[in-house]
């Protein structure tokens, strides 16, 4: 019976988890129905390298205050698809509208509005990081010192702010990446995987920050990602991108809960268990070499696990642990291959 | 634009490579000076020896002004070396620093980037060929006082004191219209590249062969010459000639003005459509 409690633990863990990011998701829900904008499309967006393509016919939509998860794989066509948003690049084919207008007609306008970086966090070495974001906020017309100050003071990089560049870790520079996105007062910020390279700790906290900026500062956030389960943690709404193609657009919980679990159980004894999973009809239980060790592996939706669970209990059952492996991860993983047969 | 272009300047000038222009400069005048006290009455010696059986020198024809003309021959391609350092590293660097990233990505136009880098680029090349003025004037007439030019060119020269303020002045503008002209290759080449050494090297073959062709006295070469931009770096030497042509002085800075702008253009052409993936 102990195990159980554990068992229950976890899954009243997971399930507080997934209501509380549920209600953040029902939050900017509700501030969509009433100020529903898309701040940045792009339409059939494409970027050609010599034969291959690189983005292919690219069509996502951000709204006002999501924030946006950008997922794919290495070389899917994340970072491609950034320096086109920020004009580094110009699309092979297709279109980009920022806060409704064509970024290559109005682009000095739009870039004013919006503040991002691309790849790795690259500064002047040679000068201070106070240095660095008054040469970047004097190609926004120019910044206050104050200015300066509380964008680095929200990094975290204050008392730094001094030290030449070159000095700074590599967690500090990209610290310091998301502090010269912020510069110019920007509505929309665009990161290129603003975790990478961090330990646990620091992914936390850069974590946190695009949580704050979100919440407090009410910035829109379109940040890139290959991992899942960052974009789970962060994100209301995500796109997910392979080999340049879109393979699916929308709210990041309903695409997580969408379909069945798959579910592995450690029960005992081991045939009863069973025999109690054959009977219900929402389960499905897979034979053959995984049903191995005594870990019964069966498919069945999310909601059903509590259910599941106190039937085998019922039954005389010993339940030691029931670990839903339709993790973000998984999903992910088969979307990706998914598209990559096509 | 000015704030931009002051910070900008202030990026060059907090880069060590740009004091190795000013470091050098600031050991070989020196270096030549101090030679010069030491054998140059010899020098002036040999060279006048023809003339001093009908001729009697009055004052000093060793002065700061030989000094300066001799250190302006002879340095004529060691000072685009030092400027190409900077120069082929205006754009270059930003690529293999991965700064474009955070340059081009702001509310500010290409062509507005590409005009306050060129400009800082020229300032940086202004400064330079100042500094080597400076270096060589000031010094000079600290250890050998101010006199008589003695031009040897093709013909040998002597030209009164009173004149030799304004040649001066004359002769460094067009030796600076030539470097801009080579600040300009450097500063084209370097938009192409994400690394300073192509710019530096492809830059200082260019200026060799152009050199060599626009020098040699061969018929076949001729027809390119005027072509070739270093056929007018020898402008300021027209500003020693006795008369002085201000004609063809004005003719070829006109020439060499034209060159930084073309290069200028053809690099703004290119910039603007650029792909940056660095
Ligand atoms: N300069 C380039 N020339 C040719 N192909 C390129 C160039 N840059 C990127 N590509 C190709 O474009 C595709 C997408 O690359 P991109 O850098 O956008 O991927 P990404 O999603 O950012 O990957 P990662 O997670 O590794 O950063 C890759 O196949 C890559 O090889
Ligand atoms: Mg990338």
């Amino acid at each position: 019976m102990g195990g159980q409690a554990v068992v229950n633990f976890d899954i009243k863990f997971l399930i507080s988890n997934l209501t509380r990011n549920k209600q953040v998701t029902n939050n900017s829900e509700f501030a969509y129905k009433f100020m529903s904008e898309p701040i940045l499309q792009t339409h059939n967006l494409s970027k050609r390298f010599k034969k291959r393509f690189a983005v292919s016919e690219l069509n996502i939509e951000v709204e006002r205050s999501d924030v946006f998860g950008f997922l794919g794989p290495n070389g899917a066509g994340k970072s491609t698809t950034i320096r086109m948003l920020l004009s580094l690049i110009n699309p092979t084919s297709g279109k980009i509208t920022l806060f409704g207008k064509n970024l290559h007609k109005h682009r000095g306008e739009l870039l004013k509005r919006i503040g991002g970086l691309v790849e790795k966090p690259d500064f002047y070495g040679h000068l201070s990081a106070y240095d660095n974001l008054k040469f970047i906020g004097s190609l926004y017309g120019g910044v206050s010192r104050s200015r300066i100050e509380e964008v680095l003071d929200i990094v975290k990089l204050k008392d730094r702010m001094y030290d030449k560049v070159k000095t700074y870790s590599h967690g500090m520079k990209q610290r310091l990446g998301i502090a010269q996105a912020l510069i110019g007062n920007p509505e929309l910020i665009i990161l290129d995987e603003p975790t990478s390279g961090l330990d646990p700790q620091g992914m936390k906290e850069v974590r946190e920050l695009i949580r704050t900026l979100s919440s407090e500062h009410n910035i829109t956030i379109f940040l890139s990602s290959h991992l899942l389960y960052e974009i789970e943690l962060v994100s209301n709404r995500m796109a997910i991108i392979n080999k340049g193609k879109l393979v699916i657009q929308g709210d990041v919980q309903e695409l997580l809960n969408s379909g069945e679990h798959r579910v592995q159980i450690k029960a005992e004894p081991h045939e009863k268990a069973e025999q109690v999973i054959k009977s219900l009809p929402s389960v499905h239980l897979v034979d053959g070499t995984e049903n191995r060790n005594g870990v019964i592996v069966v498919y069945t939706p999310f909601d059903n696990i509590p259910a599941l669970n106190k039937v085998l209990v019922d039954n005389g059952v010993s339940v030691s642990a029931i670990i839903p492996r339709r993790s973000l991860e998984d999903y992910f993983l088969e979307m990706t291959e998914g598209a990559s047969d096509v | 634009m000015f704030r931009i272009l002051a910070l900008e300047s202030y990026k060059i000038f907090k880069k060590w490579r740009t004091y190795i222009g000013f470091i050098t400069l600031a050991v070989v005048i020196p270096l030549i000076i101090l030679a010069f006290k030491l054998e140059g009455g010899n020098f002036v010696n040999n060279a006048t020896r023809n003339l001093q059986r009908d001729f009697i020198f009055v004052g000093n024809l060793l002065n700061a002004w030989f000094i300066a003309h001799l250190i302006m021959n002879s340095l004529f391609v060691h000072i685009p070396f030092l400027i190409t350092l900077v120069a082929g590293d205006m754009l270059a660097g930003e690529a293999t620093a991965g700064t474009y990233r955070i340059l081009l990505t702001r509310p500010i136009s290409r062509t507005k980037i590409l005009i306050i880098k060129y400009i800082a680029t020229i300032f940086y090349t202004t400064m330079l060929v100042g500094f080597l003025a400076m270096l060589s004037i000031g010094l000079g007439s600290i250890f050998f006082g101010y006199g008589d030019l003695l031009v040897i060119d093709r013909e040998m020269l002597i030209l009164p004191g009173n004149e030799i303020w304004w040649r001066f002045a004359v002769a460094y503008i067009g030796a600076l219209c030539g470097m801009w002209v080579v600040a300009s290759v450097a500063f084209f080449f370097s938009s192409f590249v994400e690394n300073a050494i192509g710019p530096i090297i492809g830059t200082m073959a260019v200026l060799i062969i152009f050199l060599i062709v626009s020098e040699l006295p061969v018929e076949f070469f001729e027809p390119v010459k005027p072509y070739l931009f270093t056929s007018y770096f020898a402008v300021w030497r027209k500003a020693f000639e006795d008369p002085i042509n201000w004609t063809q002085i004005i003719n070829w800075i006109a020439y060499l003005l034209a060159y930084c702008a073309g290069l200028f253009l053809l690099t703004l052409y290119y910039f603007r459509r650029k792909d940056v993936l660095s």
